[in-house]
């Protein structure tokens, strides 16, 4: 409020004396006693303000921090940059300059140089201060842990920890190796079955051994034993040898004894056979004598025993003859008996043989008769079975016949009963695909109506209907197709009639020649001049050709003129810009009743001609 | 602004486009010239002791910003250095 008195007041010095009370009266200012205008040329003039000096240093100090700031903007800012370049000279040399110091290494050397000393300084200052606050107090402080000696510190805990980490590999080691050995006890145990099995081996043996020592025992005393009997014929036989006489010292002659008898002569030999050894031995004479004797003794044996022979043949033949006697009138005897005996017997054997052979035959008959019955009955039973498939036979095929007939006449009345069936189905296919089409062409009337109305009619419930129609349709692929290719939204709104698009196609038309006179990307302005000019323009009718914007609304009226939407709709296509923009919605209006009309087109076909494929 | 401008693009048709920019800009110009002429009137009443020139600087001011958000409206391609854009 001061300052606007004071304001007011310095802006009233033009004001008469008696005006100038007046306002400040009305500003109720402790000043307006005070002041007039003459009082305030008495006094003298303080200077408001500041000094030039200060008013220089102010300036210039703000004049480097905008120059400070501009430059550091522009090496942030690429087009600044560009910008100031463009415009100030000489500003882009300074600029390279600049950049050339800024990414300069010793630049930064030097920075980082200062940066150490500061820090340097400052340690030393820290230190300085502590040591006078100590001085002064007479406390003593430590010094602080310096960072990088703590980080060595702990470099040195950290390297202690590892050579802890690696101690106890050793010892694993060591355990692992333990490991190894005691496996090798393991198999300790193997030889204790070795023991076992050299006992076995061990036991063997000494059975063999018994055994063997049994049978050196057995043939041991066979050895004695026969070396016993070996020593007792020896014996005797020495005692023999001692026993035989010795032979004299002349050799002893025998006569040999020649008799008919082997026995004579084999003793004869061995008699012979004695005397050599003896003589080869030598005997005494006693032993001579001796044997002379048995010699003669051997001869009157041998004539002895010629006689007894003698003796002995005559007696025998006596004997023999006797005896023949005797067993020539026995053998007589028994002839005649045994003949009476045989005769008896041939009689009883004839009688036997003939019995035997009449219950033979009687046997055989019975066989044979049992054996021809059996035939009979399997003849019969034969015959019976014969005459029984005769008689099934028969019967079936006179069943047959019947059947035949009536099989005939049942498989006749299938078959029509077929064939009425399947005119029965033929015909309710056929009443229903009647029905059908005539539900699809009520279908399609409708939905003509509705899209040929006057005006927009949403035409939803028609499609719906028709959509329904498809589904229950066979081969209505195409019918499916483009009912789907109708969006909801158009059916639920409805499409334009041709007379409201063409009023609808005057109000854009106007608008797009408004239009037409704008140039690429004009403002206000150009809006402006464009809607002043464009009502100067000439208006154009009918089919002219050009590509300029009246030549191609006429052309597009023209068409609408004619009901060729199609048409119409391309041509206003051909617009560009703004025009284009404007014109856009009649566009995909008219498009859209193109659309429609067309799928209306294939759906009246698609009725054409399933009604012409029913009949 | 932006949020309004994008729900009446939906219900336009496109051939009124340029009538709803020209609206616009009409009823930009009467307001913001409007609101000018007042705080110009305002200014010149309470600050500047009856002058005349506040008020026809403030209402300038104020159909110059509404010329420009026609600009804007017209031309949205348009952008404030496009000037050396282009020379560039």
């Amino acid at each position: 409020m001061m300052n606007v008195n004071r304001l007011a007041l310095a802006g009233s010095k033009h004001l008469r004396p008696s005006q100038y009370r007046v306002m400040a009266q009305r500003f109720n200012s402790t000043d307006a006693q005070k002041l007039t205008a003459a009082e305030a040329a008495a006094r003298p003039v303080v200077k408001s303000g500041l000094r030039f000096r200060t008013k220089a240093f102010i300036t210039l100090t703000l004049i480097g921090a905008g120059v400070a700031g501009v430059v550091k903007h522009s090496f942030d800012d690429e087009k600044f940059r560009e910008l100031l370049e463009d415009n100030i000279p000489h500003y882009a040399h300074s600029l390279d300059k600049l950049e050339q110091l800024r990414d300069n290494e010793d630049v930064e050397k030097v920075i980082a140089g200062a940066t150490l000393v500061g820090g340097k300084i400052v340690d030393l200052s820290k230190t300085g201060y502590r040591t006078a606050s100590d001085l002064i107090n007479g406390t003593t402080t430590p010094a602080p842990e310096k960072p990088a000696a703590s980080a060595s510190s702990s470099a040195a805990q950290l390297a202690k920890k590892v050579q802890e980490l690696e101690q106890p590999k050793p010892a694993v080691a060591a355990s692992r190796a333990e490991f190894v050995p005691s496996e090798t006890p393991a198999p300790a145990f193997l030889p204790g079955a070795a023991p076992g099995k050299s006992a076995s081996h061990v036991e063997k043996p000494k059975v063999a051994e018994k055994v063997s020592k049994k049978v050196e025992e057995v043939k041991e005393e066979v050895k004695e034993k026969v070396a016993e009997i070996k020593e007792n014929i020896q014996e005797k036989i020495a005692e023999k040898k001692e026993e035989a006489p010795a032979p004299p010292k002349k050799l002893i002659k025998i006569a040999p004894i020649e008799s008919e008898e082997p026995v004579m002569s084999s003793l004869n030999a061995t008699l012979a056979q004695l005397v050599h050894i003896l003589n080869e031995n030598g005997i005494p004479e006693q032993g001579h004598e001796v044997f002379e004797k048995a010699s003669e003794e051997l001869k009157h044996l041998s004539e002895r025993v010629e006689a007894l022979k003698v003796e002995g043949e005559a007696q025998a033949a006596t004997v023999m003859a006797e005896l023949t006697e005797k067993y020539k009138r026995i053998v007589d005897e028994k002839e005649e008996h045994h003949e009476g005996h045989i005769s008896q017997l041939k009689r009883e054997l004839a009688d036997a043989f003939e019995q035997e052979k009449k219950d033979a035959i009687e046997r055989e008959l019975k066989i044979q008769q049992e054996i021809l019955r059996e035939e009979q009955k399997q003849e019969l039973i034969k015959y019976a079975m014969d005459m029984q498939r005769r008689w099934v036979r028969e019967v079936k095929v006179r069943v047959e016949n019947e059947r035949g007939g009536r099989l005939a006449r049942l498989d006749q009345i299938n078959l029509r009963l077929k064939t009425l069936e399947r005119q029965g189905v033929d015909n309710a296919d056929f009443l229903d695909q009647s029905s059908r089409t005539h539900q699809l062409w009520c279908g399609v009337k409708a939905l003509e109506k509705a899209y040929e109305a006057g005006e927009r009619r949403p035409f939803d419930r028609e499609l719906a209907r028709l959509k329904r129609l498809a589904e229950t349709e066979k081969d209505a692929e195409v019918l499916k197709v483009v009912l789907a290719a109708v969006p909801e939204s158009v059916a639920a709104h409805g499409v334009d009639s041709v007379p409201e698009l063409m009023d609808r196609f005057e109000y854009v038309a106007d608008k797009v020649r408004q239009a037409s006179l704008v140039p690429e990307n004009g403002g206000v302005l150009a809006h402006g001049m464009s809607v002043v000019l464009s009502k100067l323009m000439f208006k154009k009718h009918g089919l002219v050709p050009g590509n300029d914007v009246e030549a191609i609304l006429a052309r597009t009226e023209y068409y609408l003129v004619e009901n060729d939407l199609e048409q119409a709709v391309r041509e206003l296509n051909q617009l560009k810009g703004w025009g284009k923009r404007l014109a856009k919605d009649w566009i995909v209006a008219a498009r859209r009743r193109v659309e429609v009309g067309q799928a209306i087109d294939v759906i009246n076909t698609h009725a054409n001609l399933v009604s012409l494929t029913l009949a | 602004m932006s949020a309004t401008n994008n729900t009446k693009a939906a219900a336009i048709p496109s051939e009124e486009i340029l009538s709803r920019k020209w609206d616009e800009c009409l009823s930009n110009v009467i307001v913001k010239s409007g609101i000018g002429l007042s705080v110009g009137i305002v200014a010149s009443a309470l600050v500047f002791k009856k002058r005349s020139w506040p008020i026809s600087v403030s209402t300038g001011l104020g159909l110059g910003y509404a010329l420009s958000q026609c600009e804007r409206n017209f031309n949205p391609t348009l952008v404030p250095v496009a000037k050396y854009q282009d020379k560039k």
